[in-house]
């Protein structure tokens, strides 16, 4: 058994649920090799750690919350049923009148929002001359700078870096999950593996704490991409979604670009 | 009907915990866990046969609960309801406040995992399911649900690192 098919099976080793020869064989083996030990004494005190607190949540319903469960799921089934034949104007219309209030609220938001990107639009006809946001100012020490102050290789490629994210984003969050089968994830993978590479160079240039952390979250969900096999299920992409929804990256992404355009159009108004 | 009630008796509650693993608020994870036996009685008849019920029905359960975590759209907000005052109600009866609030800091953990990770944590750990049927449920290798327990259990250890001393 290799060092690493022992930290594998140190888990089931550590409940108890190896067959009787691997638990000899995985017990021999550590008491042998420190490495794994250590590693035996990591996972050891996590199990603890967790398991002290483990209270199963169906246990803090009452029986009766347990009675009523199969009858509302039914419920749930005959209203599904009902729901199939309403229409969407309908629908709207009902939302409408139960939600006035968050109606004229949202109207308003959109509102103010159009003319937020109105702003921005006319900002961005004037084109930047200094783009430096989201990258600190140069050090003596970054070789690849242009000396003319006109444009920032790394700042260039931060944008880059983004736009290219985004759009590998929104294409895995407009997948379509509603076919079965298997979906190709090849290009994803291959332009995962690129951004990744583009991400180990940003993260060695100055970048301001904001830049840092965004390229950080990003790169977890980039990694658990390249990682994936070309032909994958439709779960595995859910959960890829999910990420990429619960670190709400999409609009971290669209925030630092349009910080960045607004910097740099104000910077290069300034001449 | 009857049959799929038994059904629905049989699974309810790990399909709860499974639900509530993902989502840490007993509200959604109802919500979710009903929607999911909802889903499952629409799609039964397209049930093939070639893997156990369980196995299909927890990853719809999982399938939905990452739905419901993407609509909610903001981390904060989630961060927001794991202490929300329904958790809170429900808990008080049955669990002490030293453990609840203990808890809560393990939840966090659990939801700093990237997904995938979490995913293998809830179901292999936390519901005790086997690494054959995790691997089942998330269409994985059994060697990428070893590899991803070991990680992420280690990983929630070292963000629950604060709370060794306090823990006897």
């Amino acid at each position: 058994m290799t060092h690493r098919s022992i930290r594998q099976s140190l888990y089931d080793y550590l409940r108890g649920e190896l067959p009787q020869a691997d638990q000899q064989r995985v017990a021999g083996h550590l008491t042998s090799c420190e490495s794994c030990r250590a590693e035996m004494d990591e996972l050891k005190s996590a199990l603890e750690m967790v398991e002290l607190h483990a209270v199963r949540p169906s246990d803090e319903r009452p029986e009766e919350f347990w009675k009523a469960f199969p009858y509302q799921v039914e419920e749930r089934v005959k209203q599904g049923s009902d729901r199939k034949t309403q229409s969407l104007p309908s629908l709207i219309a009902k939302f409408i009148a139960l939600n006035r209030r968050a109606v004229i609220f949202g109207g308003s938001a959109l509102a103010l929002g159009a003319i937020c990107v109105a702003a921005l639009v006319i900002f961005r006809t004037h084109p930047p001359e200094n783009p430096t946001a989201g990258v600190e100012q140069p050090t003596q020490q970054q070789p690849s700078l242009q000396s003319n102050g006109y444009v920032e290789p790394a700042s260039l490629r931060l944008h880059q870096y983004l736009r290219k994210s985004k759009v590998l984003f929104i294409g895995i969050a407009n997948m379509n999950t509603e076919k079965e089968g298997a979906v190709d994830l090849s290009s994803e993978r291959k332009v995962s593996r690129d951004l990744i590479e583009e991400a180990r160079y940003l993260q060695s240039q100055p970048l301001d704490r904001r830049s840092e952390r965004l390229i950080g979250d990003m790169e977890k969900i980039l990694i658990e991409l390249a990682n994936m096999k070309e032909q994958n299920e439709l779960p595995n992409v859910e959960m890829i979604r999910g990420g990429i929804h619960q670190e709400n990256l999409l609009f971290k992404i669209r925030m630092a670009e349009s910080l960045y355009d607004t910097t740099a159009a104000i910077q290069g108004s300034n001449f | 009907m009857r049959a799929f009630r038994l059904l629905v008796e049989s699974y309810m509650r790990q399909a709860y915990n499974i639900a509530y693993g993902v989502l840490s608020n007993h509200d959604d994870a109802q919500d979710v866990a009903q929607e999911s036996f909802v889903r499952v009685f629409q799609s039964l008849k397209s049930f093939r046969g070639d893997a156990q019920f369980s196995t299909w029905l927890y990853r719809i359960v999982m399938n939905v609960s990452l739905n419901h975590v993407s609509r909610r759209k903001t981390k904060f907000e989630h961060e927001a309801r794991i202490d929300d005052e329904t958790r809170l109600a429900i808990a008080a009866d049955v669990v002490p406040k030293y453990t609840q609030d203990v808890r809560a800091h393990v939840e966090r953990a659990l939801h700093e995992l990237p997904t995938l990770q979490r995913s293998v944590v809830i179901l292999r750990h936390l519901n005790g399911l086997s690494t054959k049927q995790v691997s089942g449920i998330l269409r994985c290798s059994e060697g990428t649900v070893k590899t991803h327990l070991h990680r992420g259990l280690k990983k929630m250890r070292s963000l629950l690192g604060f709370l060794e001393s306090e823990v006897v």
